[in-house]
This record gives structure tokens, C-alpha cells and sequence, in this order.
């Protein structure tokens, strides 16, 4: 079997890769690196939002089935002060959300010219 | 240069991403891939017969719908729906759509995994539109 990037031609590689390289040296890209940097480096911020997210997916997949533990509720909402009031929790999730902003904006040009959501063509599953 | 001696990441400005994003777009537009979707998507467009399929689907699912939602749908009621489906998924037109589909997302994937790999985040989840709910 034919490997897809094979067929792909050089030029078109090249340009994906000059995109890629502008897109993670926009100031959205490094601001969001250096808010992760520092999450990483400090570990009363990085405990908390591993133990919030651990803890958010489980209360997640508690919904779907009906094992539904009030506790972890209670701690969740908890945990979620505490990250509300992180101020390296916050820049992080600033941060994030203005680079997601950005990959949207992105999208959507590509996807305007190309007539076709490219975001959507990317996906190994299509569950739109 | 910092107090380390080493050099601060050069900020690129989002005219210059966007603009790589346009150039992206042009070169994209000129694979065969992209190019026999388009042409299969238009093909497809045309086929009046491929069309009069899939109406006949449509309606026959929208006499049904409300039977599938009660799960209530005979066996005979859903043979004749998938036959339906296949009449239509068996059109030429509608075979080679779907077969241009799967190159193009088979291309769009690697170059998917290309712009992911280089901001860490998967490309094509995280750029969708958030839930307007």
C-alpha cells in the first residue's frame, strides 16, 4: 500500500511546514509555550490542575454511566476554586484560549478559500 | 540575546501565519487529490439520477422517522430503507465522491499531523468552532 505522504508533493510538504513553523512562533503559540512553562515549573500550579483534570474526567465518565459519587462532586467544585484563583492556572487558561482563537481564525480562512472545512479534513475521526 | 546568550524566539505576526495559510491554500488547490474531489463533488452535483436516490431515501426515512424513534421500524419497512441507501451508495457518482473523499482526508491527515506536531495540540479538534449552546 501507498504511503499517503509519498504522494504528496515537495512544494505542498514545504509550505505545510513553513505554516506549521509560523503558526507555533505566533505571539498566541509562545505566550501559550511560556504559560505551560510555567505551570511545569511550579508545582503547587502543576499539581493542581493534574489533580482538577483527574479528577474532571472522572466525574465526566461518571455522568455517562450512573456511578455518580457526590464527594467527587463537592471536590471538584473545590478544586475548581482553587484553579480559579491560581494565578499560573489562569494565564494558562488565557493564554489557551487565545491560541484556540487563533487556530479558529485560521481555520476558517483556509477552509473560506478551499470551500471545505480543512480543520474537518484533518480529523482521523469524522464526527462532524 | 538574553542573560542565558540564547536568542529570543522571533515572534511571527498573524498577517505573516495567515498569508503561509493562503499559499498553503493555493499550492493544496493543485493536488490531484483536491482536484478530483472537486470534480467528483460536481459530477455528483449533476447526477440527476444519483439525486432522485437519494430523494427517494430521504422521504422514505422521513415516513419513518417517527417509527425510529419509537423503535418501532418492521423488518421489512428497514430492508427497504437500506435498500434505498444502497441504491444511492451505489451510484457511480456517489462511489467516486466517497472514494476522492478518502484521498483527500488521507493527504489532509498527514498534513494534519504536520501543523499538530508543531503546536503540540491536535490541529483539526481544536480549531473547530466552539458549541454555540
Amino acid at each position: 500500500m501507498t504511503n499517503p505522504i509519498d504522494e504528496i508533493p515537495e512544494e505542498l510538504l514545504d509550505i505545510t511546514r513553513t505554516l506549521a513553523n509560523n503558526l507555533a512562533q505566533s505571539e498566541p503559540f509562545l505566550r501559550l509555550k511560556q504559560a505551560n512553562r510555567k505551570v511545569e515549573s511550579n508545582p503547587q500550579a502543576s499539581q493542581l490542575s493534574t489533580e482538577f483534570s483527574l479528577l474532571q474526567m472522572k466525574v465526566r465518565a461518571q455522568q455517562y454511566t450512573s456511578d455518580y459519587s457526590q464527594a467527587d462532586v463537592i471536590k471538584l467544585r473545590s478544586l475548581q476554586s482553587l484553579v480559579d484563583r491560581n494565578q499560573t492556572l489562569q494565564e494558562q487558561a488565557a493564554a489557551l484560549e487565545d491560541a484556540l482563537n487563533f487556530l479558529r481564525d485560521l481555520n476558517q480562512l483556509m477552509s473560506g478559500i478551499l470551500k471545505m472545512d480543512f480543520g474537518a479534513l484533518t480529523r482521523r475521526v469524522s464526527d462532524d | 540575546m538574553n542573560p542565558q546568550g540564547l536568542s529570543e524566539p522571533q515572534v511571527v505576526p498573524k498577517a505573516v501565519v495567515m498569508d503561509s495559510a493562503r499559499k498553503f491554500c493555493q499550492i493544496f488547490m493543485e493536488i490531484p487529490q483536491y482536484k478530483a474531489y472537486d470534480q467528483a463533488n460536481i459530477a455528483l452535483r449533476n447526477d440527476a439520477e444519483a439525486h432522485a436516490r437519494a430523494e427517494d431515501y430521504s422521504e422514505k426515512l422521513g415516513s419513518l422517522r417517527i417509527s425510529i424513534k419509537l423503535k418501532a421500524v418492521s423488518e421489512q419497512e428497514n430492508l427497504e430503507l437500506q435498500n434505498l441507501k444502497d441504491a444511492y451508495d451505489q451510484m457511480p457518482s456517489v462511489i467516486a465522491l466517497n472514494k476522492a473523499d478518502q484521498e483527500l482526508r488521507a493527504v489532509s491527515h498527514k498534513l494534519g499531523d504536520i501543523l499538530s506536531d508543531s503546536i503540540d495540540m491536535d490541529f483539526g479538534n481544536r480549531c473547530r468552532q466552539p458549541d454555540p449552546c
